[in-house]
């Protein structure tokens, strides 16, 4: 927690309403959640020193503060599997980076090994105007973006509201393990549900957070991307 | 929070048992606000009632005053009617009056535009300087059935019932309200809360969950200024009394500049799903519904689970009910074997032998043993509530005509169906199992004669399959909410 909110703190200091990916991700390692390896590589050189410990293949993003969709911005390239591609994608999304945001500081690219495909969750909160913070589970992909499959709670959250949060859903029986597929596994999800609403509520200047995706398996849960914004 | 100060006791009592009242804009014109208000306020309740209009001697036989600073007593409470640019200055004199509350019936404000909102806003800076405390504006009136008050303009006596109404429309108060009284239920206050320019929608629940009259809070929402107020009274209250609601406007979206996908995704409507799911608030879709749910709280217990026991006249029925529970995710109880073998004894052979319940086309005759088959019924382990599609009970009429009964007969017969209803009032009670029947025994069941004969057997009544499963889904609902939150 001390790590989370000295990250929180240090973004702030800077003036800055939206965390980075990587400081994102580690705020939430930080609270207990599993959240998958991403660091930061300044140059070509860190970027393949990274692979060779982490092992292919990667995915490689654009850090910087001021691009917040990077994939817009030509910032993500994924399925890397060995050096050259890596050195290939480093180039490009430089060249495209700097094409398209001219003004922005560029870090680096963030290095994150490529996750395990697992059923796509997205967990997020915002703060309604009437209600203040609330926290909302759905299925990830299609399902969010044309179904709008996902139910919402207001924060904080208790256990039975997380398991109820899940079970709303129309796409409850995907979870489950529909025609063979992994099963995913809900103890680990209501867990992540508990952990960010008990965030949040210790943390009030949060505004918005995604974890999108999360994916979920058999026997745990992996957050995949994540996004913190601030009260401005 | 912009809602200046917490209600005291002191402005809740000048509100509800104010022991004089000023109509500012009282009239003689019959039909209009101010005749009305008047004739409510003068019909019942031990009270002064002052009447003032600068154009007339007197109204209804009262002595007129020209303002309300020519009233010769103290004023508790006023009922405003004027024109809406005349309210500011009535409301200075109400303050320098010392008057404590009032009731703005005058419409034209917030509810019109920008200029309206700016005249509201001016009402509410006055009153809060000069401490009234006011209901509306654009509200159609208050009543407490306690001290006999209305500011609706109701005339006649008031029953005293322990169902509050609140409502963000005054033609939605009186409509669920005289739904309601239909049916048999009365009221401890019902409010129409109008623009809600002082006290709002949670500033009245705070006040009706620490009421003693008030046992169950029906509401009528179209939107809260302080959600997360609301919510938390809500959590509180619906562990004792259950609250009701309608709440439309679900397509209005709030305005909001978020950048994550998740705010994106919440609409206003899918926040307050959430909010009344998870503080116990039973939120149905629409008046007709709440009218059901009311009246199911007041009249029946609730149920432990959703598993229904069907009980009908004849195949068609039942398999109509059965889909209805189905879609509305109730389940088909399994009988146990221990009532097939109770109900063996009073149905024909061929009866199917399974829930729902086929009585295979009784005569007229053979009613009789509904109270026998619905008790079985009720005793079944299997089974959490009844829909009941049988006659348990006749109109005169048909006692008449179907059953050649002659008067004495009747009254034999209707002796036997009280000490019947007697009976499954017990069950019913023991058990914790609601009965429920429906209108498709037109003629059978719902007359004025047979609807007290009901009642007493806590039998609760439904137009139809649907709209009985629906009020059970809410009722099973509500009961594992309950059971969830007070196992902590």
């Amino acid at each position: 927690m001390n790590n989370a909110s000295q990250i929180i703190d240090n973004t702030r200091k800077q003036g800055r309403a939206v965390l980075t990916e990587i400081e994102a991700k580690r705020v939430f390692k930080g609270i207990g959640i599993n959240t998958i390896e991403t660091r930061l590589a300044s140059s070509l050189k860190e970027a393949t020193a990274i692979c060779d410990d982490m092992g292919f293949p990667v995915v490689l993003k654009i850090a910087s503060p001021d691009i917040t969709h990077k994939s817009d911005a030509g910032g993500v390239k994924v399925g890397l599997k060995n050096k050259t591609e890596v050195r290939k994608a480093y180039g490009e999304i430089m060249a495209s980076a700097r094409q398209k945001y001219p003004a922005a500081r560029i870090e680096g690219v963030s290095v994150q090994s490529m996750a395990r495909p697992g059923i796509e969750i997205i967990i997020g909160m915002f703060k309604d105007a009437q209600f203040g913070p609330v926290i909302m589970f759905g299925l990830g992909g299609i399902f969010v973006e044309v179904l709008k499959d996902v139910s919402f709670r207001l924060i904080p959250i208790v256990q039975r509201d997380a398991e109820e949060m899940i079970k709303e859903i129309k796409g409850y029986s995907l979870l489950q393990g529909y025609r063979g597929q992994e099963p995913a596994n809900i103890p680990s999800l209501v867990d992540i549900l508990l952990k960010v609403s008990d965030f949040v509520e210790r943390t009030p200047e949060i505004k918005e957070i995604d974890l999108n995706p999360v994916f979920a398996y058999k026997d745990s849960a992996l957050v995949v991307d994540a996004r913190i914004v601030m009260e401005g | 929070m912009n809602n200046a100060a917490r209600v005291t006791q002191d402005s809740w009592r000048y509100l509800f048992s104010p022991a004089s009242v000023a109509v500012i804009g009282a009239s003689n014109t019959a039909g209009s606000w101010g005749n009305n208000a008047m004739k409510g306020l003068l019909n019942t309740g031990e009270r002064r009632v002052y009447p003032v209009n600068p154009n007339s001697a007197e109204v209804l036989g009262r002595k007129a005053y020209h303002s309300v600073l020519d009233i010769p007593d103290p004023v508790d409470l006023v009922v405003i009617v004027v024109a809406e640019k005349l309210v500011p200055d009535v409301l200075r004199e109400c303050v320098s009056k010392g008057v404590k509350a009032a009731v703005i019936i005058t419409a034209g404000f917030g509810e019109t535009g920008e200029p309206g909102r700016k005249l509201e806003a001016e009402l509410a800076e006055i009153a809060r300087q000069g401490g009234i405390r006011f209901i509306g504006p654009n509200s159609m009136g208050h009543a407490d059935t306690r001290t006999q008050l209305s500011t609706f303009g109701q005339s006649g006596e008031m029953p005293r019932g322990s169902v509050a109404v609140l409502a963000q429309s005054g033609n939605m108060c009186l409509k669920i309200v005289r739904n309601l009284a239909e049916s048999g239920v009365a009221f401890s206050k019902y409010i129409s809360t109008g623009n809600e320019a002082d006290l709002r929608m949670e500033d009245y629940l705070e006040y009706l969950g620490k009421d003693d009259d008030t046992k169950i809070i029906a509401a009528y929402i179209e939107g809260l200024r302080d959600g997360r107020r609301f919510f938390r009274l809500a959590k509180e209250i619906t562990v004792r009394k259950p609250i009701v609601v309608v709440k439309t406007g679900g397509t209005q979206e709030s305005a909001r500049a978020v950048m994550s996908h998740t705010g994106a995704l919440a609409g206003a409507d899918t926040v307050y799903t959430a909010a009344f799911k998870q503080s116990g608030v039973i939120r149905v879709e629409d008046d007709d519904e709440l009218c059901d749910v009311v009246y199911a709280l007041l009249n029946s217990p609730l149920p432990r689970s959703n598993r229904v026991g069907i009980l009908s006249i004849g195949g068609g029925p039942g398999a109509m009910t059965a889909e209805a529970c189905e879609k509305e995710g109730l389940a088909i109880g399994t009988l146990e074997p221990a009532t097939i073998t109770k109900l063996d004894k009073y149905l024909p052979s061929r009866w199917p032998r399974r829930n729902p319940v086929d009585m295979s086309g009784p005569s007229a005759a053979e009613f009789s043993v509904i109270a026998d088959l619905l008790t079985a019924l009720i005793e079944d382990k299997n089974l959490d509530f009844i829909f009941l599609l049988a006659p348990i009970v006749m109109d005169r009429a048909l006692l008449a005509s179907r059953m050649g009964l002659n008067p004495e007969a009747i009254k034999a017969y209707r002796e036997k169906e009280e000490k019947n209803m007697m009976l499954i009032r017990e069950k019913v009670e023991k058990y914790e199992k609601p009965v429920v029947t429906m209108w498709q025994m037109r003629g059978l069941s719902n007359t004025p004669d047979t609807a007290p004969l009901l009642r007493k057997g806590k039998v609760l009544v439904c137009a139809n399959a649907r709209r009985a499963a629906r009020v059970l889904r809410y009722l099973v609902w509500y009961r594992q909410y309950l059971d969830a939150t007070t196992r902590k």
